[in-house]
C-alpha cells in the first residue's frame, strides 16, 4: 500500500541532508542489488552523538528514513545510537510499505558503520 | 498537473462510456445463440458489430478476431496455444528478453514442460538482430514471438522483416502490439504475422478487453476448457459492453491522433534539452511508438522522482528497482545494459489526445526542481559511486505476501 503520511511528511521536507565539513565518522551503505546508496556523517561530543547528516540516492522510504534516523541518532549516546534498529526507525515514521522495510536497515546500517568509523579513530 | 501515463493506462472517453451503457441497461443478454431471444440477438450483434470494427482497424477478416479480457489472456492463448498445437513438429520458441511479462512467464512455463526457448539479443535501443534471428532458426522452431513496440522504451521493431522470414519457414509469428495498435498502421494484407495481441485500455477503451488477431490458417488451440464462444478459441460469455466500448474507442480515433502525441514528444525532449542537465533518452532515437518518452536522469532515483512529481501533479512511470514490488527493477532497462544505478533514474512520459504543450511546459519547470532538490543531497552528485562488496541480501528478505 501507499506511504504514511509520516514518511511522506519527512520525504517532502527532509532534514538533516548533505553533506558535513570535517565530521567524526562516516559510514557508507550501498546496495549491488539495486543501487541504493547512503553517506551518513556524524560528529560526536563526549560520547554523545551531537550533530548528524546524510546523504542518499535511494526511494522515498529510503529519504524519509534517512531523515527520521539522522533525527533520532542526535542526542543520542554512541551506545544507544548503536542499538538503533530499523524496526525503531519505521515505528517512527509510522510504519513502512513490507516491500521497504530494507530501505530503512539501510540507514540504520549508515549509522553503525559511521559508529564504527568514529570508534577506530579514537584509537 | 497532467497524466502523463498512457501506456500504462488511459482515461477511457465519454463517447466509449455512452456507447457501453445500453449493453449493460438494455442489450444485457449473451451473443451464444444466433436464433435466441430479442435481449441476446441485441447482444450478439453489437458483439459482431464491434468484432468488425475491430477487423477494419487491421485490413482483417472478422473472423481472425478473437476478443479476449486482455493483452495478457492474449499473449498467453498466442504463446501455449500455438506450443500445444505445434508440438508434433518441434518444441523451440525464439523470443526476446524485454518482452512483457505475460510474454517472458508463458515462454518460461513452457520451459518448464519441455520446450526450449532461445532469447535473442537486444542492442541499446532496444532492437533484436535479424541475422542473430536467422542464425537462432532451427527446424524444430515452431514460433516466434518479438514485441511490436516496447511498453518501456518505445523502440519498435523491425516485426515486418521478422514476419517475411517466419514466413518463409512456415514458423508461426506472434507480436505483442499493446503500445502500437491504432498509433501505428497495421495492414495484415501486407503484414503477415499469425497473431497479434492489443487491448482496449490504451486507446481510450475500457480494462478487461482485449483481443488475439489469428491469421487463417494459423496453427493454435484454445487455452481455456467451455463453450463455443469465439469460434471455441476462447470460451466463457464475452463481455460484450467492453467489446462494444472497445469499437467505439477506435472509432473516434481521429487520424491526427498520432502526429500530435508524436508532436509532444519532440516538444518534450526540445524542453529538457533546454532546461535539464544530466539525462540520456533511452530506446531508439527515430524508430518508436510516438507517444512514449523516456529517459535515465542521473544521480536520482525514479520512485522519488515519482513521488515527488505525483505531489505536485504529475503522474508519470519509472523503471525504477526501488518502485517495483519485487525491488528488481525494469528487465527491460537490464537487457539494454543499464547498470542499476543509471536504471534507478528511468523515467517514462506517454502521451495522448489529451495533453498540451502548457501541460509540458508546466511539467518540465516542476522536474526540474524536483531532480535538482533530489540531486542536493544525493551522494553520487559527487561522483564516487559505491556499491558493498560482499553479499547484500536487503533485497531478498522480501515479506511473504500476509494474505
Ligand atoms: S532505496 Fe531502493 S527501494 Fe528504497
Amino acid at each position: 500500500m501507499g506511504y504514511s503520511d509520516k514518511v511522506i511528511e519527512h520525504f517532502r521536507n527532509p532534514k538533516n541532508m548533505g553533506k558535513m565539513e570535517n565530521p567524526d565518522g562516516v559510514g557508507t551503505v550501498g546496495n549491488p542489488v539495486c543501487g541504493d546508496m547512503m553517506k551518513i556523517y556524524i560528529k560526536v561530543e563526549d560520547g554523545k552523538i551531537v550533530d548528524a547528516k546524510i546523504e542518499t540516492f535511494g526511494c522515498v522510504a529510503a529519504i524519509a528514513t534517512s531523515s527520521m534516523t539522522t533525527e533520532m541518532a542526535i542526542g543520542m549516546t554512541i551506545e544507544e545510537a548503536k542499538e538503533l534498529s530499523r524496526q525503531e526507525v519505521a515505528e517512527a515514521l509510522d510504519g513502512l510499505p513490507p516491500q521497504k522495510m530494507h530501505c530503512s536497515n539501510l540507514a540504520a546500517d549508515a549509522l553503525h558503520k559511521a559508529i564504527e568509523d568514529y570508534e577506530s579513530r579514537q584509537t | 498537473m497532467a497524466y502523463f501515463d498512457h501506456a500504462n493506462s488511459s482515461p477511457v472517453d465519454e463517447r466509449v462510456i455512452q456507447a457501453m451503457l445500453p449493453y449493460f441497461r438494455e442489450f444485457y443478454g449473451t451473443a451464444g445463440l444466433e436464433l435466441g431471444h430479442s435481449k441476446d440477438i441485441a447482444a450478439l450483434t453489437g458483439l459482431e458489430e464491434a468484432r468488425k470494427t475491430v477487423a477494419k482497424s487491421l485490413n482483417a477478416d472478422p473472423r481472425a478476431i478473437v476478443f479476449t479480457s486482455g493483452v495478457t489472456e492474449s499473449n498467453n492463448m498466442a504463446i501455449r496455444g500455438v506450443a500445444v498445437a505445434n508440438k508434433g513438429s518441434g518444441r523451440h520458441i525464439i523470443t526476446t528478453p524485454i518482452e512483457t511479462q505475460s510474454v517472458l512467464q508463458s515462454c518460461k512455463r513452457l520451459e518448464g514442460a519441455g520446450y526450449e526457448i532461445s532469447m535473442l539479443d537486444v542492442d541499446e535501443y532496444g532492437l533484436i538482430d535479424l541475422n542473430q534471428l536467422k542464425k537462432t532458426i532451427r527446424d524444430d522452431t515452431i514460433l516466434i514471438s518479438v514485441q511490436h513496440a516496447n511498453g518501456e522504451i518505445g523502440t519498435i521493431q523491425p516485426v515486418e522483416e521478422i514476419a517475411e522470414i517466419a514466413v518463409k519457414k512456415d514458423i508461426m509469428f506472434h507480436t505483442d502490439a499493446t503500445h502500437t495498435y491504432m498509433r501505428v498502421p497495421i495492414d495484415t494484407e501486407s503484414f503477415k504475422a499469425n497473431l497479434i495481441s492489443f487491448d482496449a485500455h490504451r486507446i481510450h477503451g475500457p480494462k478487461g478487453i482485449g483481443v488475439l488477431y489469428i491469421r487463417r490458417k494459423t496453427r493454435i488451440h484454445r487455452v481455456l476448457e467451455g463453450g463455443d464462444e469465439e469460434r471455441r478459441l476462447r470460451p466463457g460469455i464475452e463481455n460484450i459492453p467492453a467489446a462494444v466500448g472497445m469499437a467505439k474507442a477506435i472509432e473516434i480515433w481521429e487520424p491526427n491522433e498520432n502526429e500530435h502525441v508524436l508532436n509532444l514528444r519532440k516538444y518534450l525532449e526540445k524542453k529538457l534539452k533546454e532546461s535539464l542537465t544530466g539525462f540520456t533518452i533511452t530506446g531508439h532515437p527515430e524508430n518508436r511508438a510516438p507517444h512514449i518518452f523516456s529517459m535515465v536522469v542521473d544521480h536520482v532515483e525514479g520512485e522519488s522522482m515519482l513521488v515527488h512529481l505525483d505531489m505536485l501533479g504529475y503522474s508519470i512511470s519509472t523503471g525504477s528497482a526501488c518502485s517495483s514490488k519485487t525491488l528488481r527493477g525494469s528487465h527491460v532497462l537490464r537487457a539494454i545494459g543499464l547498470p542499476p544505478e543509471v536504471s534507478h533514474g528511468s523515467v517514462r512520459v506517454s502521451f495522448s489526445r489529451y495533453n498540451t504543450e502548457t501541460e509540458i511546459d508546466g511539467f518540465v519547470e516542476e522536474l526540474c526542481g524536483t531532480v535538482e532538490r533530489l540531486r542536493e543531497f544525493s551522494p553520487l552528485t559527487s561522483g564516487v559511486y559505491f556499491a558493498n562488496e560482499e553479499e547484500d541480501n536487503h533485497h531478498h528478505d522480501l515479506p511473504e505476501d500476509d494474505w
